[in-house]
């Protein structure tokens, strides 16, 4: 028992720190949100929890549901984000796979490379992009010999043909590009993980190649799989800047740039806080499952070793 | 293990034999090019940016020979005469060094602390130290942002709130990295020294510490790389043109035209972050050599997912 | 390609013997929104009696130009006999590309204090920030609409004249006591600056300048070729300003919820046809041929002919349009922060932007945009040919500033209503 203190000596100012610093920090967000405002529409908070004022919170609501004025942006976000998971999973699955299990000589160098996007900066990978997109930019040169250009505008899919102007593909691709680091590593740790004797298993009763994979190895990275999902998905629902720097028009703005509109942009910002208490509540579902996920998961690696 | 891998060894071989002949583009060798030219899709502009800062020309979308003139020669735009550009990286890199020696002891201590917490709030305690992984950034930053705007005012916007801010989401990170050292020492040697009639105090003193070093050491570089890279905290509590990073700079300068003085100072800080994280990693990998480690990237892997 | 001074092609200082315009009644008079007591009945304007003028139901003045309004005296001016700081840093707080280098360099020469910028991108933005309190400024660039606003938040302070003789010396005796800041109590102008429409003439398939309502040019059907490519101001007044005016409606500080909620309506669509884009960086853009039609501020496609115009490209491809009768048209102003911590240096910089040479310089080689000053006379440089014909409209007369419209200070209801408007347009 004596020994006890030092652990705890140990974790509290760690503990006090995040306690003041990030759990007061939401704790402002609602006083905010839930307060009132000036004549001249500067924030009141409402700290005493009694003194709550749920005004704003209405008049988020209401702009946020059908018929409001963000409704469209939470819509547009929403799109964004599930296309984007979509396109990340389609190229990130077979990368980890690939790195996971067959790299052979390769695997140490893929995987550096792989881990590379992590520590450059998402402005700086962002900003490549803005050199690439521009009207002589290679990638735009690239895509006008290939014709890329003209198919996706008779798909519908660009308009005009300046890629940095107002288009939602290239929103998204840059959504992608940008995410997709983040879902290879917990998909690679997935991956790496399963058993190559339940693959074998599988080939030795007679699954093709194909079949081992959909039914074996698909289901046994599930929880990894949907870890990885709600590490991209998240953030993406923050993302202003990413429309901000990809495309200059408020045809592609989503719910990052109404929130960062109201607070850092205008007289608004107590809308801003109930928004992004909205938007916290609504990620606070997926928030609650990814913790679980982790949880067991971690739990479940503790009781193999 | 053995008594399996003779016959693994022959049915994998008999499996890809079986393989080629029925699948001449075997999926391994599918994967391979779609791991490669993804690899080069999320490197290559990245080193187009870094070519262009390199121009002798102002283009930042063609190539236009080679030059350091926007690295110091430029008399007024390059990024050693441009006051701006200069602010911006010693105001990076001081708030890096500022954030890499609050969190690293912080994290540090809480990682241990937490480790023997078994008590009642142990719970809470994890979820609240894992928030700040899966929080987005923008519901942060304007968290904060309100918090030194009304509490604590007194505090107010500047330096001291960015690096606040910085350490608070760095903290989980160092976290992650000192459990993921801890996990593998184990605690037999805690309890030997225990055993042994030593007190907690020096248990923890002589001898986890400095099996903790490397995992500090790469702490300390992690969390500079993460806070020189960092965008929208420090963009939500500057306070002014002294308070202004690289990546605040990259992108209120990315939307107007820029030289490539601005793909020069990105070059900079990515060599900066990058000579960082592969110094952790080497000195990670020096300090613990001869233990049975395993691909370190596949710990830190691992722990995220 | 390095900047080139308008001045060096020029030759010699273009001063002229004053324009001696004379001043025409004011047609555009809007009456104020102000229900509630004038000021002036002994009870003053926030406490200060000297102060008055009319006021909103919250006790914000509302000027308008037959309405002049005195502004609270909120803090005291810093005495004549200070002495001036010296050392350090002076802060100030503006549009990024608004003040030449080159001016700020001599003068932080001058007064041994390295003079920095911190930029805003929105008048909006700025005021939020400067409203949370925790930035330190020296200088603080704004307009006059945001004037009651700052001195209500006690963000600015009073101004010492002494300190600034280049005031009453140099500049438009109009601007000596302007009726948003009768005295002058708190600012100085900066800049005058009409807005209107700028175009590539050579890209562009179309001239608006020859449309019946040249505003229209971004709704019509020939825009729409150009998707992507046609943007706005990233204002919260410009923008549902422009769609007022494209409507015919001439009073640019109407708070009437139907003609604003038209105006939003107006916006999103406007977005649908085009896809249009949202920025401040005209002058750089327009030049570059990457925007081809954008409602533009005067100055830009100056400044853009100056520093911004891409190798090969002749100036005369840009061409600048203003409503001459009820197009916005109106001065911005510099004001000296509330907590500033070099008053006297701030005072002394005011002062040195209003000096004759000092502002030409800043205007022809680096900004573009045309300064009040009476020996200045920006119509020599386009009869010298030193601007193209097709951005003469780009000057602003003394004429039409007395004759012009503005956006002035709207109540805070009628300032919500706005930002509602554009905000709905601005988020998508």
């Amino acid at each position: 028992m004596g020994s006890r203190w030092i652990w705890r000596a140990l974790a509290i100012p760690g503990l006090l720190w995040l306690a003041l610093f990030f759990v007061v920090a939401f704790y402002a967000i609602i006083s905010v949100g839930l307060g009132n405002v000036t004549t001249l529409y500067e924030p009141v908070p409402h700290w005493n929890p009694l003194d709550w004022n749920v005004g704003y919170i209405w008049a988020g609501l209401k702009a946020v549901l059908p018929g409001g004025d963000t409704w469209d942006t939470f819509l547009r976000t929403i799109i964004y984000v599930v296309v984007a998971v979509f396109l990340s999973l389609a190229i990130g699955y077979p990368v980890a796979w690939y790195a996971a299990r067959h790299a052979g000589k390769w695997r140490g160098l893929i995987l550096v490379l792989l881990v590379l996007p992590f520590w450059i900066s998402y402005l700086m990978r962002m900003f490549a992009w803005t050199n690439l997109l521009a009207q002589n930019g290679y990638a735009t040169r690239l895509l006008h010999t290939l014709s890329i250009d003209t198919l996706f505008q008779k798909l519908g899919l660009l308009d005009g043909n300046d890629w940095l102007g107002g288009q939602h593909v290239a929103v998204i691709m840059a959504l992608v590009y940008g995410y997709v680091p983040y879902l290879i590593l917990p998909l690679f740790a997935a991956l790496d993980r399963i058993d190559q004797r339940y693959i074998e298993a599988a080939r030795d009763l007679g699954a093709s190649p194909a079949g081992a994979f959909w039914r074996v190895v698909v289901p046994l990275s599930k929880t990894g799989t949907l870890a990885g999902i709600v590490l991209i998905a998240l953030p993406m629902f923050g993302d202003y800047y990413t429309p901000d720097l990809i495309s200059g028009s408020p045809k592609t703005a989503i719910m990052g740039n109404a929130i960062n509109g109201y607070v850092q942009g205008g007289p608004d910002k107590s809308l801003g806080a109930a928004l992004t208490i909205l938007l916290s509540l609504f990620l606070l579902l997926f928030m609650l499952y990814y913790l679980r996920v982790v949880r067991a998961d971690q739990r479940a690696a503790a009781g193999l070793t | 293990m053995s008594a399996t891998a003779a016959p693994a060894a022959t049915t994998k071989e008999h499996v890809s034999l079986r393989e080629r002949l029925s699948n001449p583009w075997g999926r391994p060798r599918f994967l391979a090019v779609v791991t490669w030219v993804y690899i080069g899709w999320s490197l290559i502009p990245v080193l187009l940016a870094i070519r262009f800062a390199f121009n002798s020309g102002r283009s930042r979308t063609s190539l236009q020979g080679w030059s350091l003139r926007w690295f110091w020669q430029d008399p007024t735009l390059s990024v050693f005469h441009d006051p701006t550009l200069q602010a911006a990286l010693k105001h990076s890199l001081e708030l890096a060094a500022i954030v890499m020696v609050i969190a690293t002891p912080l994290g540090t201590a809480l990682a241990l602390g937490m480790r023997r917490w078994i008590g009642p709030g142990s719970g809470v305690a994890n979820i609240v130290l894992l928030l700040p992984l899966v929080t987005p950034e923008l519901v942060f930053a304007v968290g904060m942002f309100l918090l030194f705007t009304t509490a604590f005012g007194f505090i107010g916007l500047g330096t001291t709130a960015q690096a606040i801010g910085q350490v608070t989401f760095t903290l989980s990170w160092v976290v992650l990295i000192v459990r993921g050292r801890l996990a593998t020492i184990g605690r037999e040697v805690e309890e030997a020294a225990a055993d042994l009639g030593a007190p907690p105090l020096h248990v923890v003193w002589r001898v986890l510490l400095p099996l903790l070093l490397p995992a500090m050491a790469a702490s300390l570089l992690v969390s500079f790389a993460l806070s020189i890279d960092d965008f929208v905290v420090s963009q939500y509590l500057a306070s002014g043109a002294d308070t202004t990073t690289v990546p605040m700079r990259i992108y209120s300068q990315a939307r107007g035209g820029p030289t490539p003085a601005l793909n020069a100072l990105a070059t900079i800080m990515l060599i900066v972050s990058l000579a960082a994280l592969a110094l952790a990693y080497v000195v990670y990998r020096v300090m613990t050599r001869g233990e049975d480690q395993g691909s370190a990237v596949k710990t830190l892997a691992m722990d995220m997912g | 390609m390095s900047r080139r001074s308008l001045l060096r092609r020029g030759g010699a200082l273009a001063l002229t013997a004053g324009v001696g315009a004379a001043l025409a009644g004011c047609e555009n008079t809007t009456t104020p929104v102000a229900a509630g007591d004038q000021g002036g009945n002994g009870k003053g304007i926030l406490g200060d009696p000297t102060a008055g003028g009319p006021v909103d139901s919250a006790g914000i003045p509302l000027a308008r130009k037959d309405y002049p309004v005195v502004l609270p005296r909120r803090g005291e001016p810093v005495k004549s006999s200070t002495k001036p700081e010296s050392g350090g840093e002076l802060q100030i707080y503006n549009y990024a590309d608004y003040l030449n280098p080159a001016v700020l360099k001599a003068f932080g020469k001058q007064e041994n204090v390295s003079v920095r910028v911190t930029t805003f991108d929105t008048l909006d933005e700025a005021f939020s920030k400067l409203s949370t309190g925790g930035l330190q400024f020296d200088i603080i660039f704004s307009t006059p609409d945001q004037l009651s606003r700052l001195v209500g938040r006690e963000l600015i302070q009073p101004l010492n004249f002494e300190l600034i003789p280049n005031l009453q010396k140099n500049v438009w005796p109009e601007l000596h006591s302007p009726f948003y800041d009768v005295g002058p109590r708190y600012s100085v102008p900066y800049t005058v600056y009409t807005t209107g429409i700028a175009w590539r003439n050579d890209l562009l398939g179309f001239d608006p300048s020859k449309m019946d309502q040249p505003w229209d040019a971004f709704w019509s059907p020939q825009a729409e070729k150009y998707r992507g490519k046609v943007a706005i101001l990233d204002d919260s007044r410009e923008g549902p300003g422009m769609a007022l005016m494209r409507r015919g409606v001439t009073n640019l500080n109407t708070e009437d919820p139907d003609l604003l909620a038209q105006a939003g309506e107006d916006l999103k669509d406007l977005s649908k046809r085009v896809g249009v884009k949202v920025s401040i960086a005209d002058y750089e853009t327009v030049p570059a041929g990457r925007v081809l039609l954008h409602q533009g501020w005067s100055g830009d496609m100056i400044a853009g002919v100056i520093s911004y115009m891409p190798k090969g490209v002749q100036p005369d491809v840009l061409s600048y349009w203003y409503q001459q009768q009820g197009g916005p048209i109106f001065n911005d102003c510099i004001c000296v922060a509330a907590k500033a911590a070099k008053p006297v240096i701030a005072h002394r910089f005011l002062n040195y932007l209003l000096d004759n040479k000092v502002s030409y310089d800043n205007f022809t080689g680096y900004v573009g945009y045309q300064t009040p000053l009476t020996a200045i006379d920006a119509q020599k440089l386009f009869d010298d040919e030193i601007l193209p014909k097709s951005l003469s409209q780009a000057v602003v007369t003394r004429e039409a500033y007395a004759n012009g419209n503005a956006y002035l200070t709207l109540s805070a209801k009628g300032l919500q209503l706005w930002d509602k408007t554009w905000a709905s347009f601005r988020n998508g």
